[in-house]
């Protein structure tokens, strides 16, 4: 659309100029834009739909000679052109990788950053009190500019006129008595959120700076990091629940899934009446890299036949490092599987978004499948683990 | 093969030309194809009322050459349904009337017998006429 405007800004002041607009599909999606592409061509303003395939410079006038198809009359066009002008993309301005890595705001695979939510929190980021507004997010007009920037102006009177900041309760936390002050979770968070406390020694978790993912845990070997709402404890308790019932010829399969996409997943495979393979336990966890290698072996002790971690797809999590966080738990896990004679293959990572409902059937079900060719675990096996 | 055209002065001259003679805003056309889809004629004519329009768009003098505007019975139905409110059927006038305007004489009536003339219908006898007049 910028390239009609500039083409329109200049046959205005020189109608003159004959002026050709080479593109591949016309998108006027905002209001009157498909009338101001309408006013270009009533001025004069040729459209080609094809790509410019070739440029070159004429020896002889140093003129631009330009070879594309018109893709609608099926010929191929060559011209001589004064100017030939490349309009591009928009991109995040350069200017703004300071202060992304100054917030530690996160940006989507487009290089634009990206909003908490892409339907309901437009313009809030994973950091409280942190808005974008405008071309940061994503290429747009001005209007479309004016009415988010006032949103998120909106957006953060909310934090402003509150007396205390409310955060959300989960997140995680260390039990005093349990740490030793070693310092391995500190480099961990990405979001710096993990600190050491000067005067008692021990690590502290700030929790204005928690966002909740739970990744910290599996680095700590004390078990003294911990999370609310998810603790070691209730995840010890719900895995030794799920296999509780286990019978001596069947198999379990436990999915360990994010609260934002795979729980989502599998309560829409629910919904529909879609038929996943009986021998699944979901596990409802914050993020799939809170399951530290600890709980996945302890799984496998009490009698699971395989694990699935499920986590957002990156682009679009609001943890995007899980997937790395958690294939590190799992290497340490394949390892003692590895030495207890166990199939690494039944332990998998995968990604799921919210609305892949075969994805999600075909994953489960293609675990259940191939469990029936592999070696039943002995209970020996498991004692080893 | 497919043709390759070449977009110079004398194509913008021809597109110039023709948008005056027919009075509408050839490059408007969206080429959406509507014309053609509904033309009544469109059986007989080498090009679409569509492929018309985008050869006067890209100045390809080539399409006086088509029997497209010779067959337009100006019948208006595209012109009531096309989307961007053009009227193709001035167009093909116009396109009629720049080939006319050549006063290319294929048929001159003193090299027909007078009884033969008098059979003629008296329409082809003006159009024949016409081009020298217009």
């Amino acid at each position: 659309m910028y390239a009609t405007k500039l083409a329109s800004l200049l046959k205005q002041v020189k109608p003159e100029k004959e002026i050709y607009i080479f593109y591949t599909d016309i998108r006027a999606y905002g209001k009157g834009f498909e009338e101001y592409y309408k006013k270009a061509q009533t001025m004069g303003i040729k459209y080609i739909r094809g790509k410019v395939a070739e440029l070159e410079e004429n020896p002889e006038n140093k003129k631009v000679i330009l070879r594309a198809e018109d893709t609608l009359s099926r010929q191929v066009i060559e011209s001589e052109f004064d100017l030939v002008v490349l309009s591009t993309g928009l991109q995040l301005s350069n200017s703004s990788e300071k202060i992304i890595n100054f917030l530690k705001l996160t940006k989507s695979s487009d290089g634009f950053l990206q909003e908490a939510h892409p339907k309901y929190k437009p313009v809030d980021t994973n950091i409280e009190g942190v808005f974008i507004a405008g071309t940061a997010q994503g290429p747009k007009d001005i209007p479309d500019t004016v009415a988010q920037a006032s949103a998120a102006a909106a957006r953060s009177m909310v934090s402003l006129a509150q007396k205390e900041f409310q955060v959300d309760p989960m997140l995680a936390y260390v039990h005093p008595d349990k740490c030793d002050g070693c310092g391995d979770c500190l480099n961990v968070c990405p979001k710096d959120a993990i600190v050491m406390n000067k005067e008692t020694g021990k690590a502290e978790v700030l929790e204005a700076l928690c966002i909740g993912c739970g990744a910290c845990l599996p680095s700590c070997s004390k078990e003294a990091l911990d999370f609310h709402g998810y603790t070691n404890d209730q995840m010890y308790a719900a895995i030794q629940g799920v296999l509780d019932q286990k019978k001596e010829n069947e198999t379990r399969i436990i999915i360990f899934a994010d609260d934002t996409c795979t729980y989502r997943v599998a309560d829409a495979v629910g919904i529909r009446k879609m038929k996943y393979s009986e021998d699944t336990r979901i596990i409802r966890v914050p993020s799939s890299s809170r399951i530290s290698p600890n709980l996945m072996l302890y799984a496998f002790k009490e009698g699971a036949d395989a694990i699935i971690l499920g986590d957002c797809v990156k682009k679009s999590s609001r943890f995007p490092w899980s997937k790395e966080m958690t294939e590190k738990s799992l290497e340490i896990v394949n390892e003692k599987l590895k030495s207890a004679g166990i199939d690494g293959r039944r332990v998998v990572f995968s990604e799921f978004s919210a609305g892949a409902l075969n994805y999600f059937l075909n994953i489960v079900n293609g675990m259940a499948e191939n469990l029936k060719q592999y070696e039943r675990i002995k209970e020996t096996q498991r004692k080893e683990l | 093969m497919p043709k390759k055209i070449v977009i110079n002065d004398a194509s913008e001259e021809f597109l110039r030309k023709i948008i005056e003679l027919s009075g509408e805003v050839i490059t408007l056309c969206d080429q959406c194809g509507t014309c053609s889809g509904g033309c009544p004629f469109v059986e007989e004519m080498d090009i679409t009322p569509s492929q018309l329009m985008r050869k006067v768009q890209l100045g390809q003098q080539d399409v006086l050459e088509s029997k497209t505007m010779w067959l337009c019975a100006t019948c208006n139905t595209c012109t009531v349904r096309c989307p961007r409110g053009l009227d193709l059927s001035k167009v093909a006038e116009g396109l009629r009337q720049v080939v006319l305007r050549q006063a290319i004489d294929n048929l001159d009536l003193n090299n027909y017998p007078k009884e033969e003339i008098k059979e003629l219908p008296q329409i082809a006898i003006i159009a024949a006429i016409r081009k020298l007049t217009s």
